[in-house]
């Protein structure tokens, strides 16, 4: 299975679907392309949540983005979460379907956490089968998305972007590009992100994510709960010249603002995204 | 070189403990971006689920209990809303107050009735002219969302006490209760329900026919009393379905 960013390039801005906005975005059905969700809000329920996640998805395109799937796990697949999983894809038919590159859980304790991987060719083939298996069983190509990580191990001989480029390569599966994720990383771990993003082939991209971070003096902390940083601003423009335009997603779930921040947030994508091209 | 499971087992642990100095790691000194999030995530959950747990409690004391919780209770379900599923155990198997336990298990039990699709309350004047004989074999079907639970205390006073902002009551008289949630809109509410009410529910979630109830509460003289009821259910929105076979 193979992931082609075709069908999807088109697919414009969106914003991640928040509970305390979706009143609101079901009475006002604002401009907005398209509205990501986080899988595990709502596969595992048929109540209330649900059926306005039913509603908004009669007005938008809709694409998952979950946080537990544990790619990179050792644990045996929990078959139970893949049948949920599919189940909810299913009946939501997202446009995109994604998770992040990373692990979560050992001997089944999870830590709710997106951990980092070491960055060897041991694990890249590990994961190939992995992603295997998990699109075989969803009969869909998957997208991963880069995450941000504040330690690294000593036994990598990879660099995160050949990791991630290798990975998507060989397994078919599409990148989710967190501009943020990258951003923080590069400062975190010293690397020129220019050099990352000239690492990914534009094809393997689905979608880019675009979120703010906090300044922990000694490190980059992803929090998901700001406007995007200026320079993280220029990275996506640099990107976007690289890449060409691509779907486009500001991902906020801290501190959540007002669905007018989040709109404004968005607008300056769209103008960033433009100044890119032009 | 480590197995990629030695190294994950090695991290969650030094995560866990918070040890700065792990020697296959770069950067280790930040292992508490991991660490402190640990714990903070998971109190966030537990702080969203059992509102009226620490309301009851008062926060320092919750505190205290999530403190003890979260590193005996390790995450075991995929989805990190179900953290706290278990909290009700871990404070029955601590001896906290038994009413504590009775909060617990009764805010579990409504954060899985919203879980359940809602569905169409059934229409009783749609078998008005179902003939009185099909009447024997006829059996119900119920809201996904209805759950029958009893408590050794009236816990409705408490979430009435939380919902007017009153400060938690100094005692709570121990009661049998029988509830039993039903949904009004997007919500879900418990109500108290008489024994054999309860009872009766519980007969026909088992699936036993209208006859075979009847039969079982021969001498309680039953029959009048289930029109009313089932009226009653009506109103609760509880009944979705009659099937006459
Ligand atoms: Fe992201």
């Amino acid at each position: 299975m193979i992931f082609t960013s075709d069908n999807t390039n088109k697919l414009g801005h969106g914003l991640g679907l928040r509970s305390p906005h979706i009143d609101y975005i079901l009475a006002t059905k604002p401009m907005v392309d398209w509205f990501e969700v986080v899988t595990e809000n709502y596969m595992h329920t048929r109540g209330n949540s649900f059926q306005k996640l039913m509603s908004v998805r009669k007005d938008y395109p809709i694409a998952i983005h979950g946080v537990s799937l544990s790619i990179g796990s050792t644990d045996e697949f929990d078959q139970n979460y893949l049948q949920t999983w599919k189940n909810f894809i299913d009946l939501i038919e997202p446009v995109m379907v994604s998770d992040h590159l990373c692990w979560t859980h050992v001997n089944a304790h999870h830590s709710h956490d997106l951990l980092p991987l070491p960055y060897t060719e041991e694990v890249i083939k590990h994961i190939v089968d992995r992603i295997d298996a998990v699109q075989n069983h969803i009969a869909r190509p998957i997208l991963l998305e880069n995450a941000s990580t504040y330690i690294s191990f000593k036994e990598s001989d990879l660099t995160e972007w050949t990791f991630i480029s290798e990975i998507a390569q060989r397994s078919g599966c599409g990148i989710l590009l967190d501009i943020n994720n990258i951003f923080v990383n590069a400062h975190n771990h010293q690397f020129d992100p220019i050099e990352y993003i000239h690492g990914i082939d534009p094809h393997k991209i689905g979608y880019f994510h675009l979120a703010g971070h906090f300044d922990k003096g000694t490190y980059l902390f992803d929090t998901h709960g700001d406007r995007m940083a200026e320079q993280a601003w220029q990275l996506y423009e640099k990107t976007v010249q690289h890449t060409g335009l691509k779907p486009t997603l500001i991902e906020w779930d801290n501190d959540i603002p007002s669905f007018d921040t989040l709109m404004d947030e968005r607008s300056i994508a769209i103008q960033r995204g433009q100044h890119a091209i032009a | 070189m480590p197995s990629l499971r030695d190294l994950q087992k090695k991290l969650l642990a030094d995560i866990l403990e918070r040890n700065q100095h792990a020697a296959y790691l770069n950067h280790s000194d930040r292992i508490n971006a991991y660490g402190d999030g640990y714990y903070r995530r998971f109190r966030g959950v537990l702080q969203n689920y059992f509102t009226i747990v620490r309301w009851y409690m008062g926060d320092g004391p919750f505190a205290e209990a999530l403190a003890r919780y979260i590193p005996s209770y390790p995450p075991s379900h995929p989805n990190i809303n179900f953290y706290g599923d278990d909290f009700s155990t871990f404070l029955q198997d601590h001896h906290f107050d038994p009413v504590l336990i009775d909060i617990a298990k009764t805010q579990t039990i409504l954060h899985h009735a919203h879980l359940q699709a809602p569905q169409k309350a059934f229409d009783l004047a749609t078998v008005a002219n179902q003939p009185l004989e099909s009447w024997f074999h006829a059996k119900l079907t119920f809201q996904p969302s209805m759950t029958l639970f009893t408590t050794s205390y009236p816990i409705h006073i408490l979430y009435n006490a939380y919902a007017q902002k009153d400060p938690p009551p100094a005692s709570v008289p121990q009661k049998t209760m029988h509830y039993v949630t039903h949904r009004q809109g997007s919500s879900i509410f418990f109500e108290a329900f008489e024994r054999i009410e309860y009872d009766l529910l519980i007969d026909f979630l088992a699936k036993h026919s209208l006859g075979q109830v009847l039969s079982t509460y021969e001498d309680q003289n039953i029959a009048e009393k289930l029109f009313e009821y089932f009226h009653k259910w009506q109103t609760y929105q509880l009944i979705t379905g009659i099937s006459f076979p």
